[in-house]
């Protein structure tokens, strides 16, 4: 039988995050690879919950409540602070989910990677403003429900990986919630590079996806299996997926376990599935390319 | 051995050249007129090796200043600079520098608040920022731009205080306006600003903490009490660092600084650019006989209210000049001026002038002290040099 | 022009004066006139304003008469011409009773020695001949230092030339 490590030693127990929460999954998954030279970053979001109210707190490292816009743009200044002072040991990590990264904070973090600073930032995608009771975000699919958009959104989810593969990012890579060992591994390629590295987490969440909790590394396993969300990393320019489904599965049970795509008919997820498809197709063509 | 070197600058130049006496390690900016050329001066000074520090181009004036919050989290000394719409984009992070109690020092080049646009001097950008928890200056000339930089940091550091602070100088009256300044030498600021080294690190690996979290209802207030008591203090330090500065450097400073005042009539109050302006004018009308003083203010936060009635309280009348028009009620320093002398002193004329660049001449100010020394009193803020105004 | 005013207070700081140059900054437009001031002193200065009344009024470019500039607005009665010409007061059409009047052909000077550049070096020099506020050697080093190397010493070429060939009348 496989042995699973444990994971999660660097935050507290008895966090206030709702049942079946995949933000705290990667974000234990994450500082067991960082450690406790690490200064983390969250902003008002889903992650503040982990950084704590009053006098509490669920990091074991220091940790900063930035503003919803500016996670990177503090990061520049601790890294560049550190770097002065010659301390050179510090993790500078940013935590923020979709809307602070692709939304508000989208500025702030394309200055930062233009810039060049050293730090890390990584985006758990749940697909919309959760903190504040489920709003659309520019991540959110087309055809979630929301509450701001309670007929299904209109339009794509904004890929704000593909904008960062455009900077020219040394580090980018896609993860899963449901794929954390491969998540770990990219979190340890961040913390060697000697620049902006963005890892994309998608984070499936019970409260506002309406599915069950104990469903949630099922759900986001499904997404990646599905080829709805495809795991890879760009390094300098090279382009590798870290995972292969050796078949995809229909998007179907993606789509129908989860209470949000109800404005979706059948033929829309036919629609859906195509493009999944030729977009995985392309990946893969890609990857072989780039690697042999 | 003079200890300076005098020189001929303008007021950017002369802030540029004390933060880099200052040895800041992390300046994170913007550009934006008529800021620009101090950020400039730096990373130049910065690029050629001259200054050992980082320069963060900061996308926004908005990021500038959090990148500024972080790098003084870690414990380096950090700088930044702004102006106008630059400083009220950066209002949402001003009360995060001063929250979390970061010694953090930005001179703010005094520029209208669009709308309509305008490139020139009037406070409304400072007074903007005037109950965000920073201490506030306002310069009145190079020399003060300068000085006040590297009496800033003393003043932030110290461990009563651990508040930003935010020089304002006037927009082209000051920024770029060339005058003698005395440059003081590198060894003589070094010993009066030792390197920052907090007591505790905000950021410590051995024993964690949360810094600037959510904030529940039971301790909220507690927080925000101590942040004003840290202001209170100020009052206290800020007599004390200008008296050591005075020491090391041989000028003077004060919180308010009256002249003139013993046996005047009318005294007049402001602060900035056109301090010395008044001061002009105070003694052309000495000379023909008016009996007319100034009280300037160097402090507008905290506001030094017990000094500003003891030097007002036996005045006739007492006309405040404000550089911003307070829209909706009258200028901000007319406000604290009434407040501080609240309920028995002399009656406080308002009035507003010089906003978004507008010149002020010893010809406003005749025509203030006039209408202050004729009027019973004055409902209503006067727009000193407003066209078709009651003093044109 | 605006670099002449901020010369001539570092001529004046070397001096160990008092000295102060507001520009009036704004949306220039290349040729269009261009206005700076100054003020020079051996007591510190306090006022902060730009100048209405001067003591000295210095025409870098006599042709602003044309284009409806008055450059004797405000000129005290009893003060300072300096000009970029060798016309006569009476043929500039002056009106105001003035002191002294300093005369300097500055296109000249500036042409031989620095080619084709802003008179000035020259009008600074002019400045010094004719009202004695700053010392030409000072003037020539805040050139120098403004501008290193080989252009700096052109220019205070250019200022001194200018300060001997200036013609000082005094009324």
């Amino acid at each position: 039988m496989k042995e699973y490590p444990v994971i999660g030693q660097m935050l507290h127990n008895g966090l206030t995050t709702c049942e079946g929460c995949s933000m705290e999954i990667v974000a234990r998954a994450m500082l067991d690879i960082l450690g406790p030279r690490t200064v983390m970053l969250t902003p008002p979001s889903c992650s503040a919950i982990l950084t704590g109210a009053g006098l509490e707190t669920g990091w074991k490292v220091p940790s900063f409540m930035s503003n919803l816009e500016a996670v990177a743009a503090y990061a520049s200044g601790i890294s560049e602070a550190y770097a002065i002072l010659g301390v050179e040991d510090v993790n500078v990590v940013g935590f923020a989910g979709d809307g602070g990264t692709v939304d508000i904070g989208l500025q702030a973090l394309s200055g930062a990677v233009e810039r060049g600073h050293r730090f890390i930032y990584v985006c758990y995608d749940n697909e919309a403003y959760m903190n504040t009771g489920i709003q659309r975000s520019g991540a959110t699919p087309p055809g979630a429900w929301t509450t701001t958009t309670p007929s299904g959104k209109i339009g794509p989810k904004k890929d704000v990986v593909a904008m960062l593969a455009a900077q020219g990012i040394p580090y980018l890579a896609t993860a899963s919630a449901g794929f954390i060992e491969d998540f770990q591994r990219k979190v340890r390629k961040a913390k060697d590079i000697d620049g902006p590295a963005y890892i994309h987490v998608h984070a499936p969440c019970p409260t506002g996806w309406r599915f069950a909790p104990r469903q949630t590394v099922n759900m986001a396993r499904l997404a990646v299996n599905s080829g709805l969300w495809p795991l890879f990393e760009i390094t300098g320019h090279r382009f590798r997926l870290t995972y292969r489904p050796k078949q995809l599965l229909p998007v179907g049970e993606y789509f129908r376990s989860q209470g949000r795509f109800s404005s979706l008919d059948d033929s829309a997820l036919d629609l859906v599935e195509k493009e999944a498809r030729d977009s995985y197709e392309r990946l893969l063509k890609r990857h072989e390319e780039e690697n042999g | 051995m003079t200890g300076h070197k005098y020189m001929a600058l303008d007021g950017n130049a002369a802030v540029a050249l004390g933060a880099a006496l200052c040895r800041v390690q992390v300046v994170a900016a913007y550009p934006i007129t008529p800021q620009t050329p101090i950020v400039e001066r730096l990373a130049s000074e910065i690029s050629s090796g001259k200054l050992k520090a980082r320069y963060i181009n900061a996308e926004s004036e908005h990021s500038a200043l959090c990148a500024t919050i972080g790098a003084s989290l870690t414990g380096a000394r950090a700088f930044t600079a702004t102006a106008s719409a630059g400083l009220a984009l950066m209002h949402e992070v001003t009360g995060v520098a001063a929250g979390t109690r970061l010694p953090i020092v930005m001179p703010v080049v005094n520029r209208a608040l669009p709308s309509p646009w305008s490139l020139w001097c009037d406070h409304s950008d400072a007074m903007g920022e005037r109950d965000q928890g920073w201490i506030q200056l306002f310069a009145q000339n190079a020399q003060e731009a300068l000085d006040f930089i590297i009496i800033s940091y003393r003043l932030a550091e110290d461990e009563r205080v651990l508040l930003p602070v935010m020089p304002s100088l006037d927009g082209f009256f000051t920024s770029h306006t060339v005058q003698g300044v005395k440059v003081p030498d590198q060894e003589l600021v070094d010993v009066f600003l030792p390197p920052y080294r907090r007591s505790k690190p905000y950021f410590d690996f051995n024993e964690p903490a949360a810094i600037n979290p959510l904030t529940t209802p039971d301790v909220f207030t507690e927080a925000k009490r101590g942040h004003q008591v840290a202001m209170e203090n100020v009052r206290k330090v800020l007599p004390e660092v200008f008296g050591l500065f005075a020491q090391h450097f041989k000028r003077a400073y004060s919180p308010i600084t009256p002249y003139r005042i013993e046996d005047a009539e009318i005294i007049l109050v402001c602060m900035g650019s056109m301090v010395g302006t008044v001061k002009h004018t105070v003694d052309l009308l000495r000379g023909q006989g008016l009996k007319v003083g100034l009280l300037k203010i160097t402090a507008f936060r905290p506001f030094f209210k017990t000094e500003v009635r003891e030097c007002l309280k036996y005045a006739e009348r007492v006309a405040v000049i404000d550089r911003s028009a307070g829209l909706g009620s009258e200028g901000p320093l007319s406000l604290e001026v009434k407040a501080a002398l609240y309920p028995d002193g002399p009656a406080v004329y308002s009035f507003s002038a010089g906003l978004g660049g507008r010149d002020v001449t010893p010809r406003t100010i005749e025509k203030i002290v006039k209408y202050t020394a004729t009027h019973k009193s004055t409902q209503d803020p006067v727009w000193a040099d407003l066209k078709g105004g009651v003093l044109d | 022009m605006v670099t002449a005013a901020k010369v001539l207070v570092s001529a004046a700081v070397l001096g160990e004066s008092f000295a102060q140059a507001i520009p009036a900054y704004g949306q220039e437009r290349q040729g269009a006139p261009v206005y700076a001031c100054a003020r020079v002193s051996h007591s510190p200065i306090e006022i902060n304003c730009f100048v209405y009344e001067p003591d000295c009024a210095v025409v870098f470019d006599i042709n602003i008469k044309e284009l409806g500039v008055d450059f004797e607005h405000g000129l005290k009665s009893g003060g300072i011409i300096i000009a970029n010409t060798q016309k006569s007061l009476e043929e500039l059409g002056v009106t105001t009773p003035v002191s002294k009047y300093g005369a300097v052909d500055a296109w000249t000077i500036t042409d031989k020695i620095l080619g084709r550049v802003p008179p000035n070096a020259a009008m600074l020099g002019a400045l010094a001949r004719t009202t004695e506020w700053v010392k030409i050697e000072h003037i020539c080093q805040a050139l120098m230092e403004s501008m290193p190397g080989r252009k700096g010493v052109l220019n205070a070429d250019a200022a001194r030339a200018a300060y001997e060939q200036t013609r000082v009348i005094t009324f």
